[in-house]
């Protein structure tokens, strides 16, 4: 009998785990599709070479849109995740000295630097009561300011062997980008299974509900903007060990792109919908978009036209989907929709 | 009972003591000022500020305009360097020109507005995501536009507008900004139009369901707003005789502190245009300040954050 | 049978800026006992509910649940200590699937899927809960289901005291009568089950005792026959249930002015053919989720309808949006108030002046004076202080805001007005205001649609009482029958 329904209840499992993330799986067989192109498009089967470079691409962006993926899941907003990841990177560049030892210590700090940033605005948006948007708006700009004293400049120094850990390998033929990849998609398995990331769907999707099961919104909250100022840390982090320098502007364009990775991705505004995988799917379709444009030769400024308008088409999809979502519904339920 | 009206007959004039605030503040500031340097007492120094201020306060009406339905334009970056590009490439400095270029451009701001309208009023997109997105889009567009660098200079009368005596003795950029704050006290004070903008920032549902045409109205804003944007666009290429690049970035985030400073909710619905004016008049005066100090130009955007953060905090506490 | 002291409020007030929710409120609950709470809206049911639960702390007084002092506001460890509530506007997050609700709270973070799913499989078996799947997400459910999950919800945690607020709003009688054994059996189980509805007859087939809240103030507890039904509705009310039509209010109407036909392919709301008389009151009687307030909204132009025809004075006029139907002559003023309703930072004036904009200004410049004088000619007829006019409109009580916000349609001059509940939530002395006015209302020649969940209001007003029931106008009631024992039963499905 217990295996009946084993067998009923998985079924009906991947099936409802389906109809509910039907955005995550378009944007997944987006990233598939381009993937192909991309392929077509460099005339041989990707290499090792490639493969990690692409991979290295989209790190960066796959943290910083997971982390505003949580805040957007709970019904929020985060302006501030360029800024994050620029402070990390200034303090990195300056900090940085190319001893192992302590290098790993300096980056565990900068960790905590982003979780406390993060958690900041955490504090600003549950306990002070001030909106999403403006409360990360003004602390972007803050910390952005902040990142422009400390190095006005580009330059600063980042060892070789950070580069060498998220970027090189290792293992021959086994980039260590695939490992890290791997274990961000592992914590994400798990994360998704927590108390904690129900009460943030639970939050985003109805305060005053989450509130009456004994969910203690503003702790929560706090707890979430934590994490994704984390998870804007570890973005920092990825993308000093790209790109090797520091520079006070290297998150600007990162408001833009990680917003946009995230409704790509398949995770609407409005709050308790969507996955965390969005932000990795939505960072990958765009940067492998932004690769294939450059192959055609586009130029860096159409390159902008091009992200500003996807960005758009995006949104304004996501938020005709519940439309088209209904139509399909109804039309199986057999009512006629007129 | 009496209790009841006293505390109303306050908090209707909540808005009016936190403008008189600013007001004050600002002339303590000032008076402090010139702890500095006495110069900062010259007549000639005030004016400076004053003509300073002059770009707040425009884009800052702007963004008041639709920061009180609720949304937030964030493409006055980008919007005021395109004017500014399209000035000097279009008149290639030539004060002949201006007769067409100047509407051109003034409308193209419009346009870039009635686009950030629509997508905001029509597709449901929330406004920071709209106006973020186009600011960056007609970044590419200009850039592709003009292959990468400006070209041309101010024509002189522009140049004159912002700095030369002509009326009076003051420039007559003055007089402009001037009537441009009268026409916004009273649109929004006296018109039906202005009576319905705060009815949609209050609620736009219930405004719906008065039967207001919430749409129409918001795309009106973001119109208002493109078209301020590229006076001040016209307005910084007049004061500094040619555009560049980036030149309207510093100008975000004041144009919102002015707005908030000033008094306005930022989730709309409430706030008077000659707040926006206080709080731009006040940033300029803490903006000289800074500058006199010899502080790096990073403190500024952290102080702008900083006091963004700090105004929306009591707002939300007094209100 | 060992009956324990479970909840022991005393001397508990509580104060939601200007209404005294609670005044000086004692109640006392024991196990194995079903104990009523009766009031209308707005008496302090629901805050009483909220304090039992955690959800919020009184202004004074002392809460004894379990013997023990409740001092701080703590939800979850008044659910974990065994105080479970069915919510009436329901406590299910909606975008989260059933066993995701279910869950909310698992103890250990790693929860693991099987077996939780089994679980589900099981509980729904001994509830005998058959068309609800686990993994469907709740804001795809009808109301009906997600009720039956809130109240699974509940009671799946083995309560040790269970709050029921109109749990049976939604539920059909077979549905009606699964939740009663349910209850019965908690009951026999020593579960202290508290259950607040407004259906006098449920209550007298559950419970055993009840008490009855009448403005903040409790009025007494009884035992369940100790009065009747007439004694009850007095003491909730403060007046007796008016049971039958006088005579000289029945009038008689000819002049048809509106008519609306057509299916509307709602899960709610499925077929409305109905024709309106000027200057007549049409009551509308029915139970939460029976599609009315989709009837409205089709009316006013918020949801669409397009396979419905409305015929106003023998025209077609088509309905897209509220500015339609504003030009059309209709108003709308929803149960609601609050801001999809009113601009709150505005002053009562400007509210009230928000849809005659163009009559009082020139060329859209506003003329206060006209504004003033209108505004002033209202007030004084609604009976209200005109003083208050600049003040915001959030400082006003209930009442007066009722009151502002009829007023700005009878600003507007509308020949339809539809009512959705005007008197929830409103003190006595507004509410009869209010129906005496609108009595004159139609007298004058306006026409009134009337919805009201307090059918007594319907019976003193109507000329007409029609009653939804499952999505469909299922009776009708007029002159001598419009009473309300008659109105009940139909409206609850029994014919």
């Amino acid at each position: 009998m217990s295996n009946r329904l084993f067998g009923i209840q998985n079924k009906n499992y991947a099936l409802q785990h389906a109809r509910r993330n039907f955005s995550l799986w378009i944007s997944l067989a987006l990233l598939i599709i381009i993937l192909m192109i991309y392929q077509i498009k460099s005339e041989s089967v990707l290499n090792e070479f490639q493969i990690k470079v692409l991979i290295n691409g989209g790190m960066a962006l796959s943290f910083a849109s997971i982390g505003l993926a949580m805040a957007i899941i709970s019904g929020g907003f985060d302006v501030s995740v360029g800024s994050i990841i620029t402070l990390v990177n200034v303090i990195a560049s300056i900090t940085l000295k190319g001893q192992v030892f302590s290098d790993i210590q300096i980056c565990l700090v900068l960790l905590l630097l982003g979780t406390l940033l993060g958690a900041v605005n955490g504090f600003l948006i549950a306990y002070a009561g001030i909106q999403p948007i403006i409360a990360t708006l003004a602390s972007n700009f803050v910390w952005f300011g902040v990142s422009l004293l400390l190095l006005p400049k580009p330059g600063g120094y980042i060892p070789q062997w950070i580069n060498v850990l998220f970027q090189g390998t290792y293992i021959k033929r086994f980039p260590n980008a695939i490992f890290w990849l791997i274990l961000l998609i592992i914590f994400i398995i798990y994360f998704q299974r927590t108390k904690f990331c129900r009460s943030i769907f639970a939050i985003g999707s109805d305060p005053e509900a989450a509130c009456r099961n004994g969910i203690n919104i503003k702790f929560t909250l706090l707890k979430v903007y934590g994490l994704a100022g984390l998870f804007y840390g570890i973005s920092g982090i990825f993308l000093t060990a790209q790109t090797t320098s520091g520079d006070p502007n290297i998150g600007i364009p990162f408001m833009l792109l990680s917003v946009a990775a995230v409704v790509v991705g398949g995770t609407p505004f409005g709050g308790g919908r969507g996955s965390l995988f969005s932000g990795i799917t939505g960072a990958y379709i765009i940067r492998l978009l932004d690769s294939v444009l450059i192959s055609i030769g586009i130029t860096s400024y159409f390159n902008d036209i091009f992200q500003g308008s996807i960005l758009l088409i995006a949104v304004a999809v996501s938020s005709l989907m519940p439309k088209i979502k209904m139509m399909i519904h109804k039309r199986r339920r057999g009512e006629k929709f007129d | 009972m009496r209790n009841l009206i006293n505390k109303e007959k306050i908090e209707i004039n909540r808005l009016d003591i936190s403008i008189y605030l600013i007001i004050f503040i600002t002339l303590v500031l000032f008076l402090l000022s010139g702890f500095i340097s006495t110069r900062f007492y010259r007549f000639s120094n005030i004016l400076m500020i004053l003509r300073l201020s002059t770009f707040f306060v425009i884009v800052g009406l702007g963004q008041g305009f639709v920061i009180l339905t609720g949304g937030i334009d964030l493409s006055i970056p980008w919007g005021m360097t395109t004017a500014g590009i399209l000035l000097t490439t279009l008149s290639m400095g030539n004060d002949d020109t201006l007769i067409w270029v100047v509407p051109v451009v003034l409308l193209s701001g419009a346009l870039v507005g009635l686009i950030n309208g629509i997508g905001v009023a029509y597709l449901n997109i929330t406004p920071i995501i709209m106006t973020l997105a186009m600011n960056v889009i007609i970044r590419g567009l200009i850039l592709v536009a003009v292959f990468g660098t400006p070209r041309g200079i101010t024509p002189p009368m522009i140049t004159q507008m912002m700095s030369g005596n002509m009326i009076f003795g003051i420039s007559p950029i003055f007089v402009i900004v001037a009537v441009i704050i009268f026409l916004s006290i009273i649109i929004l004070k006296k018109t039906t139009y202005g009576r319905r903008i705060y009815a949609i920032g209050n609620s736009s549902q219930a405004a719906y369901l008065s039967g207001i045409n919430v749409n129409i109205h918001l795309v009106s804003v973001y119109i208002i707003s493109g078209f301020l944007s590229a006076l001040g666009g016209i307005m910084l290429t007049g004061y500094s005789t040619l555009a560049f690049v980036n030149m309207g970035d510093p100008y975000l985030l004041p144009s919102i502190a002015a707005v908030v400073v000033g008094g306005a909710s930022i989730v709309g619905g409430r706030g008077k245009p000659i707040g926006t004016v206080a709080g731009a008049v006040l940033l300029t005066v803490l903006s000289t300040i800074l500058t006199a100090l010899l502080l790096p130009a990073a403190i500024r955007n952290i102080i702008y954050g900083l006091v963004i953060l700090i105004a929306v905090f009591l707002s939300s506490k007094f209100n | 049978m060992n009956k324990s002291l479970l909840i022991q409020i005393e001397d508990v007030s509580k104060n939601f800026g200007n209404t005294q929710a609670l005044d000086k409120v004692n109640f006392m609950a024991y196990g194995g006992e079903i104990h009523a709470v009766l009031g209308e809206n707005g008496a302090g049911k629901s805050t009483l509910v909220n304090i039992i639960s955690g959800i919020i702390r009184p202004d004074s007084g002392s809460v004894k649940i379990f013997g023990e002092d409740i001092k701080s506001c703590n939800p979850l460890k008044m659910l974990k200590s065994g105080v479970a509530t069915v919510f009436q506007n329901l406590s299910l997050i909606p975008d989260l699937t059933v066993s995701d609700n279910l869950f909310l709270h698992d103890d250990d973070d790693k929860t693991k899927y099987q077996e939780e799913h089994l679980r589900i499989y099981e509980w729904f078996n001994q509830y005998g809960i058959k068309d609800i799947n686990p993994f469907d997400v709740v804001k795809d459910l009808s109301l009906s289901q997600r009720q039956r999950i809130e109240i699974i919800k509940a009671i799946h945690l083995h309560p040790k005291i269970l709050i029921l607020d109109e749990p049976t709003s939604a539920l059909n009688p077979p549905e009606v009568r699964w939740l009663f054994e349910i209850i019965k059996k908690l009951k026999t189980a020593g579960v202290c089950i508290i259950y607040i509805s407004h259906r006098i007859n449920e209550i007298r087939g559950l419970c055993n005792k009840m008490s009855i809240l009448k403005n903040g103030k409790k009025v007494g507890t009884y035992n369940i026959d100790e009065l009747t039904n007439s004694e009850i509705v007095q003491k909730m009310l403060g007046h007796y249930l008016v049971q039958e039509k006088k005579e000289e209010d029945q009038i008689k109407l000819d002049k048809a002015i509106m008519e609306i036909k057509g299916a509307a392919h709602y899960p709610e709301l499925k077929k409305t053919d109905l024709k309106i008389t000027e200057g007549e009151i049409l009551g509308v009687a029915g139970l939460a989720g029976q599609g009315q307030i989709n009837f409205f909204r089709i009316l006013f132009g918020i949801d669409p309808c397009p396979s419905c025809t409305i015929t106003i004075n023998s025209q077609e006029i088509k309905i897209k949006s509220p500015i339609d139907a504003i030009m059309a002559g209709i108003a709308f003023l929803p149960a609601e108030r609050n801001t999809s309703t009113m601009f709150l930072s505005l002053s009562v004036k400007q509210n009230m002046s928000i849809a005659i904009l163009n009559m009082i200004s020139r060329w859209g410049w506003l003329d206060y004076h006209q504004e003033s004088a209108k505004v002033k000619f209202i007030s004084d007829i609604l009976n209200m202080n005109y003083k208050q006019s600049e003040h915001r409109i959030s400082s006003l009580s209930g009442g007066n805001q009722q009151k502002a916000l009829l007023g700005k349609w009878l600003l507007k001059d509308a020949k339809l007005y539809m009512l959705y509940d005007p008197t929830r939530g409103v003190d006595i002395g507004t509410k009869f205001e209010i129906i005496k006015f609108v009595k004159q209302m139609a007298k004058n020649g306006k026409t009134v649609i009337y919805y009201s969940t307090d059918i007594s209001e319907l019976v003193e007003l109507s000329h007409r009482v029609i009653v939804f029931y499952q999505g469909i106008i299922s009776d009708e009631f007029t002159g001598k029958n419009i009473k309300s024992d008659r109105i009940l039963s139909s409206v609850t499905g029994i014919k």
